[in-house]
């Protein structure tokens, strides 16, 4: 191949073509993929430096190639968590593991409950750590893990009233950062208190479902259990919004209307209502019922941002035909 | 002169330009290799390492402890409404992207009806191939020569009118007349009034045995019997039967006899 001196442009387009290409694919070789985070991670494991691992796995879900789907997203999340279950931090493996079975659902197998029930052990939340492991049991009686569900379910477990405070309290402090691991603490809260009682905890944890996004096991708590008296609103507020996160807009309506009109939260469930009604094609009420939001604070703005993007984006009169 | 320096420079290096694309091409390759993505996951041999490791015994059970000073509930309560109301943005958004997305296949629904309308509009404007042909025959049939076909000759349908046959004389028409009439050319007209003439002879070969009672095998032969031609010498119109669609005769007599 050669080329004459006048194909100079030519000549030298390819020539940084070349070195670009070499310098991209030199450091595309030697960079830390996703695939080499985790073999360092499972290194790091077996050289029982659980703490570094963790690094490892958390950098593998940051580092390229990315995780395509969820379910790779998911099996990178059970990774860490393995590795936070190892250096001791509960809290954190829960949070994971929780996360990814709410990324995929097939993660659920007898190891994921296994080192739930694990973690909830360490933690002291035995009445979850005892439906766990019932729940293993009954998912796959043949599992390598039945014996020591057997055990751990032969023992008997102390708890003390005190605790429920504790356990709320814990979830509290957890509820904005790790809001899965925080509903663990308020279920066991609701689990140790008579069911026919009224209790914040539940309303606490149909909060923390709903943070984490596990909507379908809030519809379950909140047709279960009732909320004490100060916490209706607050609790047919976190219903409407458990339905909004299934995307059924008439349940969730009427769980909105429910909110008193004296309730601080009466602009919120009136403007949750405007969108459930305006998802469900009934423009002209969501319209009308935008006048009715209170008119002060952030939620004005942003009902008055919707109202221009809704009136903006009205359709035009149609073709007649 | 910069330029051709460059050049210069790039023909002492050109030599390099190949190997060091395959170089790179090698590199890529090996990254590839080496980068097989989350997909490819490990799970199935180190997981299970590490899972056997802890599926030997249970952890020791913990205590609910305090890890830190109480929370005032009044300050969460505040803090999960601020939450509801960055839920409700959230789903404002959610429901914006609705909006739009409606609004796009709005858009392309109108779109899709407008270029309809303008197909039809444009449809009813210009005659369609058929509709062309139509004319064409039309046409075609106005500009022949009257005379060449019975069917061209305008005999009202309507009430008993003078027609004109090929050859010139006059018919009197009923209307179910007509319709046979101008079904017909001249050529069918023609065939119809010429007698039809067999001239082929008859041969009739009997292959029956003369005696069948003879028990004698010998091959005799069949008798001929020839006969003269049979000549149709009946005018065709005599076999026409009258039915309502052919040729019938005329309700006032009149026939369409060939005039010969």
């Amino acid at each position: 191949m050669t080329f004459k001196p006048e194909s100079r442009y030519l000549a030298e387009a390819g020539r940084w073509l070349c070195i670009a290409t070499i310098y991209l694919s030199v450091g595309t070789a030697f960079a830390q993929s996703s695939f080499q985070h985790v073999k360092n991670g499972f290194a790091l494991l077996e050289k029982n430096k659980p703490t570094k691992a963790i690094e490892a796995f958390e950098q593998a879900l940051e580092a390229p190639p990315k995780p395509k789907t969820a379910s790779e997203k998911s099996e990178l999340l059970s990774y860490t968590a393995l590795a936070c279950f190892k250096a001791g931090r509960y809290v954190d493996c829960l949070e994971h593991f929780d996360r990814a079975v709410q990324l995929d659902e097939q993660m659920v197998d007898s190891t994921y409950l296994f080192y739930r029930a694990q973690a909830l052990r360490a933690l002291g939340l035995r009445r979850l750590e005892r439906n766990t492991w019932h729940y293993l049991k009954k998912w796959d009686p043949q599992s390598r893990f039945v014996k020591l569900a057997d055990e751990a379910l032969a023992q008997k477990a102390t708890e003390s009233s005190d605790e429920i405070a504790l356990l709320i309290d814990e979830g509290l402090r957890l509820l904005d950062d790790l809001p899965a691991a925080a509903s663990a603490f308020f279920y066991e809260a609701t689990l140790r208190q008579p069911s026919n009682t009224t209790m914040d905890s539940a309303v606490y944890l149909a909060v923390a479902l709903n943070k984490a996004g596990n909507f379908n096991s809030a519809v379950t708590i909140t047709q279960t259990y009732k909320p004490p008296k100060d916490l209706e609103d607050l609790w047919h507020l976190q219903t409407g919004l458990t339905y909004m996160g299934l995307n059924k807009w008439v349940d969730a309506t009427t769980a909105f209307k429910r909110v008193a009109k004296s309730s601080p939260h009466y602009g919120d469930a009136t403007y949750a209502q405007v969108l459930c009604h305006h998802n469900l094609g009934e423009r002209e009420f969501a319209t009308s019922l935008l006048k009715n939001i209170p008119q002060h604070g952030d939620l004005k703005n942003t009902a008055d941002a919707f109202k221009r993007i809704v009136n903006k984006s009205e359709p035009k009169p149609r073709l007649n035909l | 002169m910069t330029r051709k320096i460059i050049a210069r420079k790039f023909a002492r290096t050109q030599h390099l330009l190949l190997p060091g694309l395959a170089f790179a091409a090698l590199l890529c390759l090996h990254s590839e290799a080496q980068n097989p993505g989350p997909a490819r996951h490990v799970r199935g041999q180190l997981w299970q390492q590490q899972v056997n490791l802890d599926a030997e015994q249970l952890v020791q059970p913990g205590k609910v402890q305090r890890q830190a000073p109480a929370i005032n509930r009044q300050d969460v309560r505040k803090r999960i409404g601020q939450d509801i109301q960055k839920q409700l943005k959230q789903q404002t958004r959610n429901s914006v992207k609705q909006i739009q997305r409606n609004r796009i296949k709005d858009l392309i629904r109108d779109r899709s009806r407008q270029n309809l309308v303008q197909q039809q509009q444009r449809v009813r404007a210009t005659p369609s191939k058929t509709d062309n042909k139509n004319q064409i025959d039309t046409t075609r049939k106005q500009t022949s020569d009257p005379a060449s076909d019975i069917s061209q000759r305008r005999i009202s349908i309507a009430g008993a009118e003078t027609g004109v046959d090929s050859t010139g004389n006059k018919v009197s028409t009923q209307p179910t007349v007509t319709r046979t009439i101008t079904k017909l050319s001249r050529k069918t007209m023609r065939k119809t009034m010429t007698p039809t003439v067999d001239t082929t002879p008859v041969v009739t070969v009997d292959t029956q045995p003369i005696d069948s009672n003879d028990n004698d095998r010998t091959v005799k032969t069949p008798t001929i019997q020839t006969s003269p031609p049979m000549v149709d010498t009946q005018p065709i119109d005599s076999d026409i039967q009258p039915t309502d669609d052919t040729l019938s005769p005329m309700r006032d007599g009149s026939s369409l006899s060939p005039t010969r």
